[in-house]
């Protein structure tokens, strides 16, 4: 078995990747149940948490989360 | 030509001045070089020396009772006056507040816009910020019905003594004399003229001065503080007759508003977005005016104070469970490593005229034995309108141009929290301008109602303070000021 650079570029790369993936699912799952239903391309105002956004900031439905 | 009243205060007798000036500050200074330059001769005194020093900025020292305040800290009692703190925004009064207004319960400016700025091109040589624009006017980028960019320019800032001082020095119409504490006014029989005032050194020595025509230009709590001593024939205090005196405090209030998540790189290569509200905006909602203040953090430094560079990111993504914008801030920052991402959002509102916000006097006497200020800072419903509205409609036009998210601070959201508003050390309005005398201090000339050849010069003359740095209107009305006493020695 050869030996496994850690500071190899490519690894290196897809070390990170992985745990951008990783993130990006935590966040998901965190952000989906605080997230409020709004028809997609809204330009209604919305205020969650503080927050200022616009209808087409958040989800249409809860398992399309980005809409746009 | 300058004199320390500690030694040459008999002297102050000796002359023979046709203009008294008390204060020697950005308006008393302007006053000052304004009739010198029309062939008068005048007498300049500041209470305080040539630099700081405790035993004068002590006499500063009073009671609050009101909102917190820093009566010693937000000003300065030595030649050239607060202008020796001065951070240099110059810009001018929203011609808006310039128009009568019924809900405001008191009358506005008894002049015009176009009375007040009519010395710009001087008053801008006088503040060193040469012909810049100082108009509203729209953002490229930034296209809101509702907002306008701020029109300001920055002085270096110009302080007054350091820049007139040798002036002042080597002039034969100004006497200046330092360390000459004014305590006190007496009135002709009549009481309708002033007759002297007294002055007292820091030996305990005083002079009785007289001219023909007096200025007290002492600062927006001084001057109220001299005019309510002042009672030994008019038990009320000089110019008091309506009660007016020290009524009215107000001060440009220091709101943190909130945070901002960039969304748009390109157009947050500017330093900071300055916005002020429309006409539109003002008087659909019955508001004041303000400016309302945009500043991303500067990447490197901004990054480490504030907890990391995706800290703010993560949060919005967590509190609103929304990916886009994101998730495009999120590659963004990957791609552009060393761009700002978030920033701090903060403001300079407008205060009302409101009597219930005033300076009075305490019991505890100074060495001058002067009555030491009181202070009841107050802001009305109005103030806190004026507050939450600008702040959540110019969130609001972030979103909808897509330039950045704004999280609100929560006592913008919900009326039942208390707005953490402090000053800047704008004291305006105790002494306000109104034709009408049961309404004001002044005239439209600056000058007591009653009291024929007493004047008052500084922001506490204004009747409305627009949410703007006053220094440039102080030194506009000064020159105004100026000319009229010209006209009449």
């Amino acid at each position: 078995m050869r030996d496994v650079d850690i500071f190899d570029r490519r690894y290196f790369c897809c070390t990170i990747a992985g745990l951008a993936i990783n993130i990006g699912l935590a966040n998901l799952a965190m952000g989906v149940e605080h997230r409020p239903r709004m028809p997609a391309g809204n330009r209604e105002f919305v205020i969650i948490n503080g927050w200022v956004l616009i209808g087409e900031d958040v989800a249409a439905s809860e398992m399309t989360p980005n809409v746009v | 030509m300058l004199f320390d009243f500690n030694d040459a205060w008999p002297r102050v007798a000796e002359g023979r001045y046709e203009f008294c000036i008390c204060g020697a500050g950005p308006a008393g200074i302007t006053i000052a070089r304004k009739l010198a330059a029309n062939g008068k001769k005048v007498l300049l005194l500041e209470a305080g020396g040539l630099t700081y020093s405790e035993e004068s900025q002590n006499h500063y020292e009073g009671k609050n009772v009101g909102r917190p305040y820093w009566l010693k800290q937000l000003r300065l009692r030595y030649l050239g006056g607060s202008s020796n703190h001065w951070g240099g925004v110059c810009t001018l009064q929203d011609p808006i507040s310039f128009e009568a207004s019924d809900d405001l319960g008191l009358p506005g400016w008894p002049i015009s816009y176009e009375q007040v700025i009519r010395d710009l091109h001087e008053a801008k040589e006088i503040l060193d910020v040469g012909d810049k624009d100082l108009s509203a006017s729209k953002q490229p980028g930034f296209m809101s019905p509702l907002f306008d960019r701020f029109g300001h320019a920055q002085s270096p800032p110009t302080h007054f003594f350091e820049k007139y001082g040798a002036e002042l020095r080597q002039s034969r119409q100004i006497d200046v004399f330092y360390n000459a504490n004014l305590n006190d006014l007496t009135l002709s029989d009549n009481l309708t003229q002033v007759k002297n005032i007294r002055v007292q050194n820091y030996n305990g020595h005083n002079s009785d001065v007289i001219a023909s025509q007096y200025v007290l230009a002492l600062g927006g709590i001084e001057n109220v503080r001299l005019l309510l001593n002042a009672n030994r024939q008019v038990p009320a205090g000089i110019g008091n007759h309506s009660g007016m005196v020290g009524r009215c405090f107000m001060e440009s209030l220091d709101v943190p508003i909130g945070r901002l998540l960039l969304t748009d790189t390109e157009f947050w290569k500017i330093d900071k977005l300055d916005l002020v509200p429309s006409e539109a905006l003002m008087r659909d909602n019955k508001i004041g005016s303000g400016v309302v203040t945009f500043t991303p953090h500067l990447s490197a430094s901004g990054a480490l104070e504030h907890g990391g560079r995706l800290r703010v990111l993560k949060e919005f993504i967590h509190q609103t469970g929304c990916y886009w914008p994101a998730l495009t801030e999120l590659a963004r920052r990957i791609v552009d490593f060393d761009c700002p991402g978030d920033g701090v959002v903060s403001s300079t509102i407008e205060q009302e005229p409101n009597p219930d916000s005033r300076v009075s006097l305490t019991n505890d006497i100074d060495s001058f034995g002067l009555r030491r200020i009181q202070l009841n800072w107050q802001l009305c419903d109005r103030d806190l309108k004026t507050i939450r509205v600008l702040s959540i409609n110019s969130a609001q036009e972030m979103a909808r141009l897509n330039r950045a998210r704004v999280q609100l601070a929560p006592f913008i959201l919900d009326t039942n929290l208390e707005i953490p508003a402090t000053g800047f050390g704008h004291h305006m309005g105790t002494t306000r301008m109104s034709a009408d005398p049961r309404h004001g201090v002044v005239d439209e000339n600056c000058r007591v109602h009653g009291i024929q050849n007493l004047f008052l010069a500084g922001s506490s003359v204004f009747p409305r303070c627009g949410g703007r740095n006053p220094t440039l209107t102080i030194v506009l009305l000064a020159l105004r000021l100026g000319d009229f006493l010209s006209s009449r020695g």
